[in-house]
């Protein structure tokens, strides 16, 4: 409990940082409505303003494979903790949490992501849910 | 030693403590309260280096060149050449201009269109008119930022070697051309600018570049800047990115005859 | 009996707000539901070599962001944009910050009929946007229009003899104090072209060829490419507050003037980072003197369509 605690507490001070104040409005793209959970590899991370972008390769049940594109909030936050685009390698198998696009395009606001055994991806070698970190 | 030889080598030193190499000094130019010289105006590129660095003929759209590059040819590695020759066939959809959101650094110095410089002690504000950013080249001593951040300009710190201003570049993104033709630069691009005056209205300006992941050595393009003199000359705004969706918010004026539709 | 999920979930609710809440405890002040206008007089305060009051640097308002004009901190229409990763409790209109439009003293902007209308339409279709025109514009990275773009994250100025120069995020502003004419009636632009001049502590600004495609608002408040703005920035000769108002003319749209105002306040090395008001990082020097800079400032969502309603439009 108190592991993911601290997940969700590294998850809840990120999610701060990009607010109510999003660039766009969040309903106006994105559908509260239509959760969803993906399971993927990672194949780019874009730095860009105003928000950055993950993206992921998820295998469909279908065994084809799709491209899904992550919204997250500004980089600035991810660069001030001295993370960089190095700290995300392409390959690494991702848990993404978000909401799906009202366009229909394979593309999430997201929520959370994740490696698959919970620690959170955006808080690097400072997560205190590293194997080893101490408490 | 006479007072002869003593002379003679007081005139064989002035020259070379003076002006850039390949540059004669630059009497009366402009200097800021600080003493070094102010590059604030309004400038513009006449080379049509972004038309291709190195020497081409003309195209139905395009003037000819004689070229930019020391040596004429861009030391491409093998598979960078290839890249650029896939850039090339491309280029009427894939260059990155026509997203205009910026031509980046340098192309952003030898564009078409003009750009202003506003100098202050700390720093240099370039506004460019194409796309309307801005970049930043800081002269207060402060370094680049530790490890490497994408962005669309590089990240600027500059110093004073003389009257020279020499710039150091670096955290490139890599997504940007360095003209029309599909030359290019990775994310690994360091670049180094020298900004001199050759007389009041005319600047110096040149710039080596080092990207082991493109290049097999270092490269260096030179051209000019001309101020731009017309009397209340500005920059004039020209977000051309907005273009892709102007026709989907017309003047507003026009909204009351659209209403309903 | 609550699952364990269920209490995860409030608790992540309630981390959420703890976090904003914490944060705002350290930007007290950021978020302001009262402030009291700076009042126009003599400057005593650190002056440029070409004699300019000295207000450079970071700055950013201190009410809060663009949803919605007449209402800053408030819900956006019916549908509260925040989604559902922020349920904070409303507040009573009473304990929120006043209208932006300070004049007329009822606060909304004096629409004429047809304009409240299509003011009315966009606000309708903000979080359903069926037609490419309803994506609020400054969505798609569009610069946010003279007074608009103060209603966003923090920015910065920048002063130099014969110009002020204001940098947003998506977009910048050049205000020329040397006289020169305005550009050519028939060019509209997005930020307008500005002419300006130091009145003390105030620098008096004239800005016309707007395109006014930048809107006011989520909430969809607009004026025509016909109008006029005097914005009057009155700086606190103390360095720290400046209020920025700005009177908008336009026989196009509205029946009579209005005025836009606006609460600002200095960032400094000491103020806490938010990454919304305090953007700027820490220079990296060997120097002793903490120095601060923003990073880049280029918005590059325009071309892409992500997510939109309208992406293949």
């Amino acid at each position: 409990m108190k592991s993911r605690l601290a997940a969700f507490l590294n998850l809840a001070v990120l999610l701060a940082a990009m607010p109510a104040f999003a660039h766009h409005s969040f309903s106006a793209e994105y559908d509260r409505d239509q959760p969803i959970t993906l399971q993927g590899t990672l194949t780019k991370v874009e730095w860009s303003n105003p928000h950055g972008w993950i993206y992921i390769d998820v295998k469909g049940d279908d065994g084809k494979v799709t491209n899904w594109a992550v919204e997250f909030g500004a980089p600035n936050a991810l660069l001030r903790r001295g993370l960089r685009k190095a700290d995300f390698p392409s390959g690494v198998e991702l848990l993404v949490k978000g909401y799906r696009a009202k366009s229909g395009s394979p593309t999430i606001n997201g929520a959370s992501v994740k490696f698959p055994d919970g620690r959170n991806l955006f808080t690097g070698s400072s997560n205190p849910d590293a194997p080893g970190a101490e408490r | 030693m006479t007072t002869r030889a003593l002379v003679l080598l007081a005139g064989l030193g002035l020259p070379l403590l003076c002006g850039p190499p390949g540059g004669t000094p630059a009497p009366d130019i402009p200097r800021s309260p600080e003493g070094k010289p102010d590059f604030s105006g309004i400038w513009q590129s006449l080379s049509g280096a972004d038309y291709g660095l190195e020497p081409h003929l003309a195209t139905k759209d395009e003037p000819p060149g004689a070229g930019v590059v020391e040596g004429n040819t861009i030391p491409y590695r093998p598979s960078a050449l290839a890249e650029r020759a896939k850039n090339f066939a491309a280029r009427a959809t894939a260059d990155p201009r026509h997203k205009c959101f910026t031509l980046g650094t340098p192309r952003g110095i030898y564009g078409n269109e003009p750009f202003q410089i506003f100098q202050r002690p700390r720093d240099l504000t370039l506004l460019f008119e194409f796309g309307h950013p801005v970049r930043t080249i800081h002269t207060n001593g402060t370094e680049h930022p530790d490890g490497h951040i994408d962005f669309w300009l590089g990240d600027s710190r500059g110093h004073w070697e003389g009257d020279t201003l020499v710039v150091d570049v670096t955290d490139f993104n890599g997504e940007l051309w360095l003209d029309r033709v599909g030359n290019f630069n990775s994310d690994a691009l360091h670049l180094v600018e020298r900004w001199s005056y050759a007389d009041r209205n005319t600047i110096r300006y040149r710039a080596t570049f080092d990207d082991p992941k493109v290049y097999t050595r270092p490269w260096t393009l030179e051209v000019l800047l001309y101020r731009r003199l017309e009397p209340n000359v500005q920059i004039i705004e020209n977000y051309c990115a907005t273009l892709d969706y102007d026709e989907y918010y017309p003047v507003p004026s026009k909204l009351e005859s659209l209403k309903g539709k | 009996m609550m699952t364990m999920k269920k209490r995860l979930q409030i608790l992540l609710g309630a981390l959420a707000v703890v976090s904003v809440g914490a944060s705002a405890q350290g930007m007290r002040g950021w978020r302001e539901t009262s402030f009291v206008p700076t009042p126009g007089g003599e400057w005593n305060g650190a002056r440029l070599a070409d004699g300019q009051p000295d207000v450079s640097g970071h700055w950013s308002n201190t009410i809060g962001n663009h949803n919605n004009l007449t209402d800053p901190q408030g819900p956006l229409g019916v549908d509260d944009e925040d989604g559902p990763r922020n349920a904070r409790p409303a507040k009573p209109r009473s304990e929120r910050a006043p209208s932006r439009v300070s004049d007329p003293a009822d606060g909304q902007v004096p629409f004429q009929p047809w304009a409240r209308a299509k003011q009315q339409e966009f606000l309708k279709y903000l979080n359903n946007p069926t037609r490419p025109e309803y994506v609020e514009p400054f969505a798609r990275c569009a610069p946010g229009g003279p007074s608009k773009s103060f209603m966003w994250h923090g920015y910065e100025i920048r002063q130099f003899p014969g110009y002020v120069v204001f940098l947003f995020d998506s977009g910048n502003r050049v205000i020329h104090l040397d006289g020169k004419p305005h550009l050519p009636p028939n060019l509209k632009l997005w930020n307008g072209d500005s002419r300006g001049h130091w009145e003390g502590n105030t620098l008096v600004v004239d800005t016309t060829n707007n395109n006014s495609k930048a809107r006011l608002g989520r909430t969809g408040e607009f004026v025509s490419e016909n109008a006029t703005i005097a914005e009057r920035f009155i700086f606190d000769p103390g360095g720290q507050r400046f209020t920025y108002d700005a009177t908008y003319t336009d026989a196009t749209v509205l029946t009579r003037p209005f005025t836009i105002t606006i609460p600002n306040r200095k960032v400094t090395a000491s103020t806490p980072v938010d990454d919304w008001n305090n953007l700027t990082f820490p220079a990296k020097h060997r120097g002793n003197e903490p120095i601060i800079e923003a990073y880049e400032r280029v918005c590059v969502e325009g071309n892409g369509n992500h997510g939109q309603v309208v992406a293949a439009k």
